[in-house]
């Protein structure tokens, strides 16, 4: 029973991240998203220490943009959520060399 | 060929001196935003007896998950290779792929701390700080460290890959730290890869190792390799 509890909150997790506001408000994000990503970076990627909600995985996936036929632009694309703001301040963001620009378009 | 035995026979004596400490369920997730911990050693045994010459399921669950494959150069992260014993021409198939060493030469050569080795035992590139110095790559015995020379597009999410960063197996840490299988110890069809703990002695993986002979390759090296074969 406990098991089967256990079992359903995992699965609604993502969900509930999902559903979930932004790490922090958007005028807090925008100065200081690269600390919690060049943090959560380091934790996860050496360490293991994933915090649910604060991969760039799940950046991507709230953030997603859609063109017109409805599938999610690339970081390439002046539309990408990223790249709308990265293109506009001049600031170069290397991210994307190795890390998808796009969610994953199976259920995650 | 001697010193590793020993200090796998220590390791599991210091365990059973405090087994209510250790023996929490392995398998099971680690909370999350936990890093990675001591109290496991992650090894994955495999029986070459039990291992088809003309099977590649590894191979292909491999590629399938992390993503790689698509250019020729791609390295293999998990190949097939075929040892021939020059005495006897007595012929072994069997998977090849980083053997996460305790005492890994990627590491010990790599002058930006990028080639890592978790506290768990596993083997990885931080490609953040890698620089594509490719030293890793020629230091590695197994010839299981890969360069990435091409633009990579559509990667996996949970394994980013890109140009001029090295790679290689990664044990599948993301599914490990979910408490999943790597993926080509689920896809082996001939139940030929055992994986487990090593630090819990009552782990299949343990029993097997304890139960029948087995040995790294390239054991004169002392490298201490996480993977160990039995058959060869």
């Amino acid at each position: 029973m406990r098991a089967a509890f256990l079992l359903v909150a995992l699965l609604l997790a993502p969900l509930a991240v999902r559903a979930a506001e932004c790490l922090a408000p958007p005028a807090e994000m925008r100065r200081t998203h690269m600390d919690i990503l060049m943090h959560d970076r380091s934790a996860a990627a050496r360490d293991g220490a994933r915090r649910p909600g604060h991969g760039l995985d799940d950046c991507i996936t709230c953030h997603v943009v859609r063109d017109a036929g409805g599938a999610a632009v690339d970081a390439a694309d002046p539309r990408h959520f990223c790249t709308s703001c990265h293109m506009k301040v001049a600031v170069s963001v290397d991210c994307f060399s190795c890390h998808r620009a796009t969610p994953t378009e199976a259920a995650r | 060929m001697s010193a590793g035995p020993t200090r796998r026979g220590l390791l599991a004596a210091a365990i059973a001196v405090a087994p209510g400490l250790f023996l929490v369920a392995n398998a099971a997730p680690r909370p999350p935003g936990s890093a990675a911990s001591a109290r496991n050693r992650w090894d994955l045994l495999i029986d070459t007896t039990r291992c088809d010459a003309g099977c590649t399921a590894c191979v292909d669950a491999c590629r399938q998950e992390q993503g790689w494959g698509g250019p020729a150069s791609d390295g293999p992260w998990i190949r097939k290779i075929e040892a021939i014993e020059m005495q006897t021409g007595r012929s072994v198939s069997l998977p090849l792929m980083c053997q996460h060493c305790a005492e890994p030469p990627c590491v010990e050569v790599c002058p930006t701390g990028a080639s890592l080795r978790r506290a768990d035992g596993i083997v990885l590139v931080d490609r953040h700080r890698c620089i594509g110095c490719r030293y890793c790559v020629m230091a590695c015995p197994f010839a299981a460290r890969f360069f990435v020379d091409a633009e990579v597009h559509d990667q996996r999410a949970a394994t980013p890959r890109g140009k001029g960063t090295a790679e290689g197996c990664t044990l599948c840490v993301h599914r490990l730290d979910a408490g999943r299988l790597p993926a080509c110890v689920e896809a082996c069809a001939g139940g030929a890869m055992l994986f487990g703990d090593l630090l819990d002695p009552a782990a299949g993986i343990s029993q097997a190792l304890r139960a029948r002979a087995s040995t790294a390759l390239r054991a004169e090296l002392g490298l201490d390799a996480a993977i160990r074969y039995q058959g060869l």
